[in-house]
């Protein structure tokens, strides 16, 4: 509980200021390149930031890594590669800055550097080990894997994919399609969906979301609580099993009717969205939103 | 490992399960199958069904709960092929295997919460068409199943299959007093059974 | 001798493996010893019985089949992560929500079935991520061990519980989450340590 309140600041905070620790340096590099080219990072050690903009080019800020190793950047209009080869992983490694095209399709991959992503509109594949990642924007597309580290996002795009075995994942302002799975750590989803699944074994999920007429929610832990808040006015059916663990609904006026085994069903609204809410051991929450200052249409 | 004899001749008209035509299971088709070969494994799972079997059915005293672990050690075996070096005969490195998997399989939570139901099902140690088998070594076998968890894993790897007390404890994480004691308790508690 | 010392050597005195002054100092006992000489009783009135008992029992079906429909399954079932195609149908008087792409219609395998293909790309992947370990760095591979094992003890307990409930289609997904969820951790660390 304690942990997703502080990661929720914590994204909020991080998202609202530069979040790169290191700032880039040395000469910048230009290139010219068409608006949804292909764009190619790795950088494993250090820090990634990419800031979408309005022009055709393609700007990289980053010295060398200290104590040898190379910062190539070359391509032509259509994809541009920008790889840090480090050597041996250095303790402090380069500190990467790119403007991008908003369109431009990325492709991240580091180790335990973090990255952050702005004002991109294309499709963005970001993966790390252990570094966080933090999205900005309305991408097309996002995938977005780690290992250990956090993913906060804050980006309503199409379809969102987002990965992690120990990291807190955190989406705000969620839309479309989202998908988050995690082993031990806790999701957090705020947002209003088509579809969203959310899956982990023993990290918490909290879900505060409208979901489309006809669009569905899944939320499954193995032995973490489940708590789904729906907005006021929401029309959503309800299936909640826990094997081991207690259901609770604490919305007025939906009465929870056992339907299989040890399922029971809550028919709020109209009904006509889908939530299911799977335990074998987790507790199961159904709580009624605070009405929210912007409301989602 | 055995300290016994193997079984003894038996009246002519008939013969006990596992006598059919034995396949020779040589090196290579160990060797053959270690290379990833289902059909040299499927000729040592036709040459050591009959033994590992034997071994759960008398262990667990269910023939259903034997027949799922005979397959699991089947299929740990074909996991672990690359681990057979060749120092032992196979089937001996196999029994291992199985005995392993047998005391695992009672290890998991679930199984412990379950009351361990022994099966009175004497159709298990019987073909069908066989003529109704003479006394002692049938009703051994019935004996073994009612005997309680502990005293029949202990009778079955000592006087069955030929284990130490040290093996036994080192496999079934039981001390090696312990191991004897219910040796003893098992051997009275058959005699019981066997001497009405 | 003790009742201890004469236990131990018991089995030794029976097959006449003990020298003359041993046997002398055991029957000593026997003599004066109740409980050893009902030991010793059972013991020898077994040895009949346990010679007889066939090393070798048929299981009552061939078990092959299913073993190697485990060893070797016909069609490996990988399922892609993300929820794939999404089909809305309205109907007259509701909307129902069909999603395809995410999992095999196979509601009705028995449990093993259901499991094996995940525990073949899990080996298999474990495997690789086993050999490439040296690529990956020491907290990468405590923070994959440590998320296995959460998810192994979560694969057990919900084995457990769908064989205490086999006909629960919730237990059934949780089950087969739990098993992709394995298989899709050990397919990100083998990315890294490929790619890295």
């Amino acid at each position: 509980m304690r942990r997703t309140a502080c990661l929720l600041l914590a994204a909020s905070a991080v998202l609202a200021l530069r979040p790169a620790p290191l700032v880039a340096q040395g000469p910048a590099r230009r290139f010219a390149v068409a608006p949804d080219a292909s764009v190619r990072i790795v950088n494993l050690v250090g820090s990634v930031r990419v800031i979408g903009w309005d022009r055709d080019s393609l700007v990289v800020t980053g010295a060398p890594p200290e104590g040898g190793g190379t910062l190539l950047a070359g391509g032509g209009r259509a994809a541009v590669k920008v790889v840090v080869d480090a050597g041996p992983l250095p303790a402090v490694g380069t500190a990467l800055e790119i403007h991008a095209p908003r369109m431009a399709r990325l492709w991240i991959k580091s180790a335990t550097a973090p990255i952050a992503v702005e004002g991109m509109r294309g499709e963005i594949d970001v993966a790390t080990v252990s570094g966080q990642i933090s999205i900005r924007g309305a991408p097309s597309l996002l995938t977005a894997e780690s290992m250990d580290g956090d993913l906060l996002i804050e980006a309503p795009a199409r379809v969102t994919r987002l990965k992690t075995a120990g990291g807190a994942i955190v989406v705000t302002g969620a839309a479309g399609d989202v998908t988050a799975t995690s082993v031990s750590g806790p999701i957090r989803l705020r947002g209003s969906v088509i579809t969203g699944r959310l899956e982990s074994v023993s990290g918490e999920i909290v879900c505060n979301a409208g979901v489309a007429a006809g669009g569905r929610l899944d939320l499954q832990t193995h032995e973490a609580p489940i708590t789904l808040l729906l907005p006021p006015g929401a029309g959503v059916t309800v299936e909640a099993s826990t094997y081991g663990g207690r259901t609770e609904s604490m919305i007025p006026g939906a009465a929870g009717k056992p339907t299989r085994a040890k399922a029971v069903q809550y028919v709020i609204g109209s009904g006509r969205a889908w939530a299911v809410l799977r335990s074998l051991k987790g507790d199961l929450t159904l709580r009624q939103a605070l009405p929210r200052p912007n409301p989602s249409p | 490992m055995g300290v016994h004899a193997d079984a003894a001749p038996f009246p002519t008209g008939w013969a006990p399960a596992g006598s059919r035509p034995h396949l020779p299971v040589t090196d290579l088709v160990v060797r053959r199958a270690q290379a990833g070969d289902a059909a040299a494994f499927a000729d040592l799972y036709r040459a050591h069904a009959g033994r590992i079997y034997a071994l759960c059915l008398r262990l667990e005293g269910d023939a259903a709960r034997a027949e799922e672990l005979t397959q699991d050690v089947f299929v740990r075996a074909w996991e672990r092929l690359g681990t057979f070096r060749g120092g032992s005969a196979f089937g001996t490195w196999l029994h291992r295997l199985a005995v392993n998997v047998v005391l695992q399989s009672r290890r998991s939570l679930w199984r412990r919460a379950k009351r361990l139901v022994v099966t009175d099902d004497p159709s298990a140690y019987e073909r069908p068409g066989d003529p109704p088998s003479p006394g002692a070594r049938l009703d051994l076998d019935k004996a073994i199943a009612g005997l309680p968890a502990g005293a029949r894993t202990v009778f079955v790897l000592h006087d069955v299959e030929g284990y130490t007390h040290q093996e036994i404890a080192a496999t079934a994480g039981i001390a090696e007093g312990t191991s004897k004691a219910q040796l003893f308790r098992a051997r009275r508690l058959l005699r019981e059974a066997l001497d009405r | 001798m003790n009742c201890a010392e004469v236990r131990e050597r018991l089995d030794a005195f029976l097959e006449g493996r003990l020298d003359a002054a041993a046997r002398a100092g055991i029957e000593e006992h026997l003599a004066a010893c109740v409980e050893c000489r009902q030991d010793l009783d059972a013991a020898r009135f077994l040895l009949g019985p346990r010679a007889a008992l066939p090393r070798s029992l048929d299981p009552p079906t061939d078990l092959w089949p299913r073993i190697h429909e485990r060893i070797a399954p016909r069609r490996m079932r990988w399922l892609p992560l993300a929820a794939a195609a999404l089909l809305l149908v309205a109907t007259s008087s509701a909307v129902t929500l069909l999603i395809t792409g995410r999992a095999p219609a196979d509601e009705t395998a028995a449990v093993p079935a259901l499991e094996q293909s995940y525990i073949e790309q899990a080996a298999a992947l474990s495997g690789i991520v086993e050999r490439e370990r040296h690529h990956l760095a020491p907290g990468t591979i405590e923070t994959l061990e440590r998320n296995l094992r959460i998810i192994d003890r979560a694969i057990a307990d919900s084995r457990a519980a769908l064989e205490a409930d086999p006909g629960n289609p919730d237990l059934r997904m949780l089950l087969r989450t739990s098993h992709e969820q394995k298989v899709a951790l050990l397919e990100q660390a083998t990315r890294i340590a490929q790619e890295i």
